[in-house]
């Protein structure tokens, strides 16, 4: 490539990057304003929203109601996508690749679609306004993602250790229980942070699934965002920022360490 | 030892080992139960049942659904026991949701252009990285999709704002001799829509060309081919299979926009997406709701029947 273009080349990716960044960069600056208004802050920098966000109780218990729901969204992910990744790791089946395709079609189906088909069964089967069906909305994106982890990370696994076990007489779940799970533990925990993520962040299930009671963080921030932008959201943007890298960070260093251990074994 | 070891574990676990054992030709079953409850119970019924509820009469907006508790006389979101294609047919006669329908066939092709655009070259960028850059980038390019999309959209009413950045940086460069408007309009409703999609193009795409055997580039530059004529005769035609399934998923992803036009467009630049919960808790009219987010699926199984059939037939890079 001639010196011109590839300079080109180096100044789009920039522009790129900046695109992806700036955005985030831009909302989370807002939060740290002094001023009433919506000024990017120059000098001074304040904790006033943040304040003003932990003395709100509606926020307050968004907070909470996001906790409760991406919890029980890992607990119900966790398990469906788990013994799925199992049986596609461990078992040959016939159809076992379109079985795999179909597993994964909720990830690329619009969260209006999903939202729009489950208000309806909610409501028929009672669950609607509930903190368990905005989990299971939520589960249908994340357990998807799971089965990936959990597959790489137990397919990847040393057959041997397994077949020690085995021929020591360990049953067969004891050798799940004593022997792999303790071996993919940090992929689990990594599968949980992801679920984790998206739940915290996903609001359009959230705001056709909940009621006032089972508001999350991003369902109160969406009508603000609508109707009347102030630093107060940026504070609750933030806070979902915050939650969101501190996740990642903890989901990178689990990675790394698990990169550590595999290095000393070779 | 070791000997005495197994023993020992085969008696602990002693009967219990034995009933589990005899499950074993059901195991993968067995572990497949709760993903097929997930599956059919939460996300193929509730399709199905999406389409149902779409044939019900619709109360119209005057049936109040405010007290629709199950059973209830009066209140409830649709007739009961009805079928009707009524509402489809006031959709597809309607100007308003004509318009609508039209209109989110063009801005979901404006997307998937802009969004195609952008992501090939920047996962090619990516791809000829170095290692540690490489890793850095991918992270850059995930960063937007693991957080919060109205996060994104809150930085984006204020970059585009009138006194935004963006604005005084044009100002500042003498393009403009005064402020553009930016937000609640095309411009703002593109820009935010392509950064929801993008990531998941751009990994598409950078996993295509690293899946690529390299030996091909090599031979190719080996045979003395310069390296923009090594990208188009070789790179480039063997990575179009990837790169359509990211245009795939960019399409489907662009015809379900909701964030974008709902927060950063305006009342003239809607879609059906937007029109889905308007219809559902404003208009209290869940049939017509239904309606318009199964139009939203049959689009969106059409590009994936087209897709397939391209993929079926014979094309030029398949030969």
């Amino acid at each position: 490539m001639r010196p011109l273009g590839r300079a080109a080349f180096h100044a789009f990716a920039l522009l790129m990057v900046i695109y992806f960044t700036l955005p985030m960069i831009i909302a989370v600056l807002m939060s740290f304003t002094p001023s009433r208004f919506l000024r990017l802050p120059t000098t001074d920098y304040s904790l006033r929203w943040y304040v003003a966000f932990f003395n709100d109780l509606k926020w307050m218990e968004g907070l909470w109601n996001s906790l409760i729901v991406s919890g029980l969204t890992i607990v119900l992910s966790l398990i469906v996508g788990m013994t799925a990744a199992i049986a596609f790791s461990r078992y040959k089946f016939k159809w076992d690749m379109t079985v795999y395709t179909l597993a994964l079609t909720p990830v690329f189906t619009p969260a209006v679609i999903i939202a729009m088909a489950l208000l309806a069964v909610a409501y028929k089967l009672d669950l609607w306004g509930g903190y368990l069906i905005i989990a299971i909305a939520h589960s249908l994106w994340a357990f998807p993602l799971v089965i990936m982890v959990m597959r790489v990370s137990l397919e990847g696994l040393d057959k041997s250790l397994e077949e020690a076990a085995r021929g020591m007489g360990a049953s067969q779940w004891r050798t799940f229980y004593e022997v792999i799970l303790p071996l993919v533990a940090p992929s689990v925990l990594v599968s949980a942070l992801f679920a984790f993520i998206i739940s915290i962040n996903e609001f359009i299930m959230a705001l056709f699934l909940g009621t006032s009671e089972t508001e999350t963080l991003p369902r109160i921030i969406y009508p603000t965002l609508r109707y009347r932008l102030t630093p107060l959201v940026a504070a609750a943007s933030g806070i979902l920022m915050l939650l969101t890298v501190a996740v990642l960070l903890l989901s990178a260093r689990i990675m790394n360490l698990r990169r550590l251990v595999e290095h000393g074994r070779s | 030892m070791a000997t005495a070891a197994a023993t020992a574990l085969q008696e602990e676990d002693g009967y219990r080992a034995g009933w589990f054992e005899r499950l074993a030709p059901y195991y993968k079953y067995l572990l497949l139960a709760p993903m097929g409850l997930m599956l059919i119970g939460f996300f193929a019924w509730p399709l199905l049942w999406l389409f149902r509820v779409s044939l019900y009469e619709s109360r119209g907006s005057s049936g109040f659904g405010i007290g629709g508790a199950k059973g209830q006389e009066g209140g409830g979101f649709y007739v009961e026991g009805t079928w009707t294609l009524d509402n489809y047919i006031r959709i597809f006669s309607d100007e308003y949701f004509q318009d609508i329908m039209i209109f989110t066939v063009e801005f979901a092709i404006l997307v998937t252009i802009v969004t195609m655009l952008l992501a090939y070259p920047m996962a090619y960028y990516i791809y000829k990285a170095g290692p540690r850059l490489k890793v850095i980038l991918l992270i850059l390019v995930i960063l937007p999709k693991l957080s919060n999309m109205l996060v994104l959209v809150y930085g984006l009413q204020i970059l585009l704002a009138n006194n935004g950045l963006v604005n005084e940086l044009l100002l500042l460069l003498g393009i403009v001799d005064e402020p553009v408007k930016l937000v609640y309009n095309l411009v703002s409703m593109t820009v935010s829509k392509v950064l929801l999609i993008i990531p998941y193009t751009i990994l598409v795409i950078t996993a295509t060309l690293h899946g690529l055997d390299p030996t091909l580039r090599d031979a190719a530059q080996g045979m003395g081919a310069s390296p923009a004529e090594t990208f188009f005769s070789v790179t480039f035609p063997l990575s179009l299979p990837g790169t359509f399934v990211a245009l795939l998923i960019t399409i489907v992803w662009a015809l379900g926009a909701f964030v974008s036009p709902a927060l950063l467009g305006n009342p003239d630049l809607q879609t059906l997406a937007v029109e889905v919960p308007k219809q559902t808790f404003e208009n209290v009219n869940w049939a017509v709701g239904s309606a318009i987010a199964f139009i939203m699926l049959a689009m969106m199984s059409l590009v994936v029947l087209i897709y397939n059939w391209i993929l079926s037939s014979r094309m030029p890079w398949r030969a």
